[in-house]
């Protein structure tokens, strides 16, 4: 899977392009509007990031003339929070999902494997780690072959630790990606839900397979042998 | 009340008694004077070579004197009355102009800072405030611009080294000490928080922001909301209790909406006492949805206390919104914020 991602600070390029490169992503950073132009215009991606505030040509601009000369990859931006004026701009030009700054990493890779996924049009997406099985499609959840009920909050949940296994999640993202809100002393929160999710997951006789990781957060994979 | 029209109306009724007195005093003195001293004389019609000589007795300058009294006593009453009612008549045409300035001045607020004061056919007294009150509104307007264009300024520019020290630390997490991974991102997260607000206050206050609205079921948004809530209130042994009957739908845009529904809630956690009431209902032809909590009596930790940014956006939010106000009260110990959609 090839990515380009554009994004005028060189630093922060840096580290999504590492974070990609981690999750098994081949990666393109362009620096400004005109070098993205330039490497979508040349190569094939699978999917692109693009900065909204960008010297030369922000990203709206420059997507907007990839659309006209028949690029059809995904893209997600990057934006101010809240900016709904940018945010419509945005998906009227063709970008298929925005993320708010500052990011979290996991929740960009979660993004983009939903946006990936959307892309590939798949009849069957599942995800699978040990014997829990995930059908993204009908929405259900699988747990040594027998149907797990959970609620909306409780996939989301799952689906963010399922994307990031075996690496953890932290709190601040989990909250990000299922709520959307900030919380005070909302870490609590997270707790409570990840043991709702764990009565329904790991149940006695089976392998637990959600582990709480001191200090970052929760993981989801089989135990160590 | 002290009120300057009503003065201006006691003035003018004092003053026109006191002419009226000053008139009537010398009419009386000069009268009895008349009567008593100057003698008359009179010819007699036919009798050419006739003069009559004659004066008043005491008793007579006196009868005409007293009747004179009695009738300046008896109109001075309706002369009084209808002082008043011209003094007060005159007094409030003349304010008028202060009164419609009152009304203007008090529609402006910071989201319509770009309105300014209009008299039509005033005195030139007034005209000279209307000048100079739209004047200190201009450099009001001016400088409220500035400092919310520098509020998102430096909104937006924190937002690249905030990405950088959060993309920086989740990467680090795992080999720094736990605790100190889990609060630096808590922290983080918290300011990234605080940015968003002021951003979107600022874009909010220069309504910049643009709102799609649609019809939203504010009773399905709040239950589906509140459970989060309802966990962040128990685990300080709180109760979170929802009075909704049936389904009211708003016209809102749905993520501001959940942005003022969070900062209230929010609120009521950090700052109230004992149990929570939210209640969703219809009043008259209004639909409103109402956070009741009573207020803590122990003083709230100043990291806690916040800066009153939450609710200052709720109201911005609010005031985005057409149809929609927002009221927040604190009387006799309990906080009561209330979200009202007019039909």
């Amino acid at each position: 899977m090839r990515i380009l991602v554009a994004e005028d600070e060189a630093k922060v390029a840096a580290h999504i392009g590492r974070g990609l490169t981690e999750a098994g992503y081949s990666v393109d950073v362009a620096a400004d509007g005109p070098e993205a132009l330039w490497l979508a215009g040349n190569n094939a991606y699978d999917a692109m990031i693009f900065d909204v505030m960008m010297p030369g040509q922000d990203g709206i601009t420059v997507v907007r003339q990839l659309r006209r000369k028949g690029v059809r990859s995904p893209v997600i931006f990057l934006t101010a929070r809240h900016e709904l004026a940018d945010r419509v701009a945005g998906l009227d030009a063709g970008g298929d999902d925005y993320l708010a700054k500052p990011f979290s990493m996991i929740e960009l890779l979660a993004r983009l494997r939903a946006l990936l996924r959307r892309q590939r049009n798949d009849p069957v997406d599942r995800m699978r780690v040990a014997d829990l099985e995930l059908d993204l499609l009908e929405r259900t959840a699988r747990r040594a072959g027998a149907v797990v009920a959970l609620t909306n909050r409780e996939f989301a949940l799952l689906e963010l630790l399922m994307t990031s296994s075996p690496k953890p999640v932290s709190k601040t993202a989990i909250i990000e990606h299922v709520w959307d809100q900030h919380f005070d002393s909302g870490t609590n929160v997270v707790n409570v839900y990840v043991n709702y999710l764990r009565t329904k997951i790991d149940r006695p006789g089976l392998v637990p397979l959600i582990h709480t990781v001191r200090g970052v957060g929760f993981a989801l994979h089989e135990p160590a042998p | 009340m002290k009120s300057l029209r009503w003065r201006f109306t006691v003035w003018f009724t004092l003053s026109l008694l006191a002419v009226l007195g000053v008139f009537v005093g010398i009419t009386y003195t000069h009268l009895r004077y008349e009567l008593r001293v100057e003698k008359w004389e009179r010819s007699q019609p036919g009798r050419a070579d006739w003069r009559l000589h004659g004066s008043y007795s005491d008793s007579e300058v006196d009868d005409i004197a007293g009747e004179l009294r009695t009738l300046a006593l008896l109109y001075a009453g309706p002369v009084a009355l209808l002082a008043l009612g011209l003094g007060y008549y005159l007094a409030r045409r003349s304010f008028e102009p202060v009164a419609d300035m009152n009304r203007q001045l008090q529609a402006i607020g910071g989201h319509n800072l770009e309105r300014r004061v209009r008299l039509t056919d005033a005195d030139g007294e007034f005209q000279a405030i209307e000048k100079n009150l739209n004047s200190l509104l201009a450099r009001l307007e001016d400088s409220f611009r500035q400092l919310s264009e520098f509020s998102a300024q430096v909104a937006h520019e924190l937002r690249t080294p905030l990405t950088l020290l959060r993309l920086q630390v989740e990467e680090a997490a795992g080999r720094i000490e736990p605790a100190l991974a889990e609060s630096l991102q808590d922290e983080l997260r918290r300011l990234s928080d605080y940015v968003d607000q002021c951003l979107q206050l600022a874009t909010a206050e220069q309504g910049r922001l643009a709102l799609e609205l649609q019809p939203v079921a504010l009773r399905a948004l709040v239950t589906e909301m509140i459970e989060v809530y309802e966990l962040l209130a128990r685990a300080e042994n709180r109760v979170l209790r929802v009075a909704a009957g049936e389904e009211l739908t708003v016209r809102a845009d749905v993520r501001a909406l959940r942005q003022m529904l969070h900062n209230l809630l929010t609120n009521a956690l950090r700052h109230g006492e004992g149990p929570i009431l939210v209640s969703v209902a219809r009043e008259g032809s209004a639909r409103l949805c109402r956070i009741e909590n009573a207020l803590a009596t122990k003083p709230v930790a100043a990291s806690a206390a916040g800066t009153g940014l939450g609710l200052r956006l709720v109201r911005a939010l609010a005031a985005a919104h057409p149809g929609l106000s927002f009221d927040c009260q604190e009387t006799a110990g309990r906080f009561v914020a209330e979200l009202r959609w007019r039909s």
